[in-house]
This record gives structure tokens, C-alpha cells and sequence, in this order.
């Protein structure tokens, strides 16, 4: 006799709201959140230059915009957001050993401290171009 | 029944009775704890003296066989090794994994996860088999350590109920399968690692992985199956770029 069964596998939906149940899931998501301020962010560069096209007074008027309250609090978020985006992706580059120090792959601690070291270097050496001395 | 003075513990366990109910529903248990009682424990005294219906899956009881993960309070865990003394929150929630369908109350149904450990072809493949006379492939003890963190996975699939991406996409290779692709990439007596790369990086494969890095976390055998798919991201898109640049070069 053939045996009835009764197999009724059961498929959980997930909640809109899952990403909030756990502090790593929240950061994960913020990062995946950083892109749209990075691409907020171009654009404000391509307006900027469109201004600049537009002679002294358009430029002006943009500098204006640029410095206002709002437009300084909106820098900031980027700003924020772009630390973010960094550090999280340079806490990356340890997972993947790309030499080895006597056959074992260089200690994490080393290689993300080496690349931040590297990127805060390269940022004050773009901010001396654009500004000058310290 | 428990004498005056034993502590007591509630649980809070999700029952899911397909030939009875049509949706799970939660269930609460108060029973006798000792200090030394894992979540394991209370679920073979509730079994033993309260329901034997409550079924799950267990075997060794030492955090290898990889049967008995659930989702305690919200965190995927080998419920043999998580003392209950850990757990702060009252009553203790226990559910299926998550991410898996369920087959009865904490038992999920794993065919999935089977299908996605055998498309990450986890085993030698050698071009020049050697006659079985000239004995076994050699390996040094160094060559033996660079695969030896991602040999130590035991299939528990505690990765896969804390994957995001997972989650959201049943196609997704994911965690410990890309880790056993990975361990086998490594593996000095391996010659198939062209045809193993072609099968896991792919849309559905490491390349869906938006780095989440839950699934290091939750692994109880520290297999670091994130760090495992970023490698292999880094070996595929290495490969390609010498193919572009070097197209008569051996790879």
C-alpha cells in the first residue's frame, strides 16, 4: 500500500523590516546605502562645472549655493557616507592575501592599517594641490 | 517534576505540524536548567518528559556533525553548543534556520543546500590520473595549510540562515558551497580549477555576494566562508585579466 504523505514543506516570508534585527545587517545596509550619496555627489561636480561653463556670475552664484547651510549639511551626510564606504571596503582588502611572508598570508591587522595609512596619505596630498600648505 | 529550589527556563519554541496546521505557530516550554545545560539539552528534556512530538535534528552533540543549528533568538547557532546560561533574553526563542523551508517544527528541508554543495564540484579533478600502482598524490604539510581553514567547514548551513542575499535569492550559490569551491581551488592535487571557476563565478554564483561578511560570523568552524568568495572573486577576475592581456599565455 502506498504511503499517503503528508510532506507540506513551508516557506517563511521575510520581513521589510529584516535588515533592522541585527547592528552588522544596519551597517551592511548603510553601505550599500553610500553609493547613491557617491552618485549624489558626482552630480554636484557636474553641476559644478556646468556653472563654471557659464561664466564668473553663474559661477558665483553656484559658490553661494555651495556654501549655504543646507548645501554644507548635504556635504557633510556625503562626506560621512563616503568614510563609511572606504573603510568598510579597505576592512575588504585583508580577505584576499595577495602575497604571502613565509608561506602564510600577512597578518590583517597589517594590511588594512597599511591601506588606510595609504589612502589618508594620498587624501592630505590631494588636499595640499588643491589648497596649499598646511 | 523539578524539586523546590531548581532554577526554571521558558522557551519559546516554533512549531510547525504540516499535517495538522497550516502555519507554524509558537509553543512555550518551562523547564528545570542547570548552569551547564545547552539549548540541545532542553530541547531532549522537553522530547524526553514533556513532548515527544517536538522534533528537530542532532546527532553528536560536539559541534561537528553540523545537524542541530537553529535559529536561537534570532542568531543562527549549534544549538549543542550554546549554553543556555549565555542567553540573556526570557523566554528563549527557538526557530527554524531561517532562509529554508520548513519541514516540521525545527526541521528544514536541506535539499537546496545539497544541490548548491555538489554544483561547486567539491572534489579533485585531475587531468593526468596517475595508475593507482604509483600510489597517492603527495602533499606537503604548507601545501596542506593553504586549504586547510576552508576544509573544516561541516555543513551546518548556520551561513546560509544568516545570508541576507540568500535570503532574498534561493538561486544564490552562497556561503559554504564558494568555501568548499574555494578549498578545492587551493588544493595542490587539484588540475580542474578552470572548469570549478567557470561553475561558481557566475551571476548566481560569487559574483551575486555583496560582501554582508554575517556568514564569518556565524560559522562555528571559523571557516571565514566571506573572506573564501572574495578570494575567489580576486582568482577569477585575475584569470580573465591575463586571458584578455595574455591570450597565448598557459593558465
Amino acid at each position: 500500500m502506498a504511503v499517503e504523505t503528508v510532506r507540506k514543506p513551508y516557506v517563511r516570508q521575510r520581513s521589510a523590516w529584516w535588515w533592522t534585527k541585527n547592528p552588522r545587517y544596519v551597517l551592511f545596509q548603510f553601505r550599500e546605502l553610500s553609493s547613491v550619496f557617491v552618485v549624489l555627489y558626482a552630480f554636484l561636480v557636474l553641476w559644478q562645472l556646468w556653472a563654471l561653463r557659464g561664466g564668473s556670475d553663474a559661477y558665483y552664484a553656484f559658490l553661494v549655493m555651495w556654501y549655504s547651510r543646507p548645501m554644507m549639511a548635504l556635504n557633510a551626510v556625503i562626506l560621512a557616507f563616503a568614510i563609511l564606504h572606504s573603510v568598510t571596503w579597505f576592512a575588504l582588502t585583508a580577505k584576499v592575501p595577495l602575497f604571502r611572508i613565509k608561506g602564510r598570508p600577512p597578518p590583517a591587522a597589517l594590511v588594512i592599517g597599511a591601506s588606510l595609512a595609504i589612502w589618508v596619505a594620498l587624501s592630505l596630498l590631494i588636499v595640499k594641490l588643491l589648497y596649499g600648505g598646511f | 517534576m523539578a524539586d523546590r529550589g531548581t532554577k526554571m527556563i521558558k522557551l519559546r519554541i516554533s512549531r510547525y505540524r504540516p499535517e495538522r496546521s497550516g502555519e507554524p505557530f509558537d509553543q512555550e516550554f518551562t523547564i528545570p536548567y542547570r548552569d551547564d545545560m545547552v539549548v540541545l539539552d532542553a530541547l531532549n528534556y522537553i522530547k524526553d518528559h514533556i513532548d515527544p512530538t517536538l522534533t528537530y535534528r542532532w546527532s553528536c552533540r560536539m559541534g561537528i556533525c553540523g545537524s542541530c543549528g537553529a535559529n536561537v533568538d534570532g542568531t543562527p547557532k549549534l544549538t549543542c553548543a550554546l549554553y543556555l546560561r549565555d542567553l540573556k533574553k526570557r523566554p528563549v526563542l527557538i526557530e527554524p534556520l531561517a532562509n529554508f523551508a520548513v519541514l516540521k517544527d525545527l526541521v528544514v528541508d536541506i535539499e537546496p543546500f545539497m544541490e548548491k554543495l555538489e554544483a561547486a564540484k567539491p572534489y579533485i579533478i585531475r587531468k593526468d590520473e596517475r595508475p593507482i600502482e604509483r600510489g597517492e598524490y603527495r602533499q606537503t604539510p604548507e601545501e596542506l595549510e593553504l586549504y586547510r581553514q576552508q576544509s573544516l567547514c561541516i555543513n551546518c548551513m548556520l551561513c546560509y540562515s544568516a545570508c541576507p542575499v540568500y535570503g532574498h535569492d534561493e538561486k544564490f550559490l552562497g556561503p559554504a558551497a564558494s568555501a568548499l569551491a574555494l578549498r578545492y581551488e587551493l588544493d595542490s592535487r587539484d588540475q580542474g580549477s578552470e572548469e570549478r571557476l567557470a561553475a561558481v563565478a557566475t551571476e548566481h554564483g560569487i559574483w551575486q555576494c555583496t560582501f554582508v561578511g554575517e556568514c564569518s560570523v556565524v560559522c562555528p568552524k571559523h571557516v571565514d566562508p566571506a573572506g573564501a568568495i572574495q578570494q575567489l572573486k580576486a582568482l577569477a577576475a585575475t584569470r580573465l585579466m591575463k586571458a584578455m592581456l595574455l591570450p597565448l599565455a598557459p593558465r
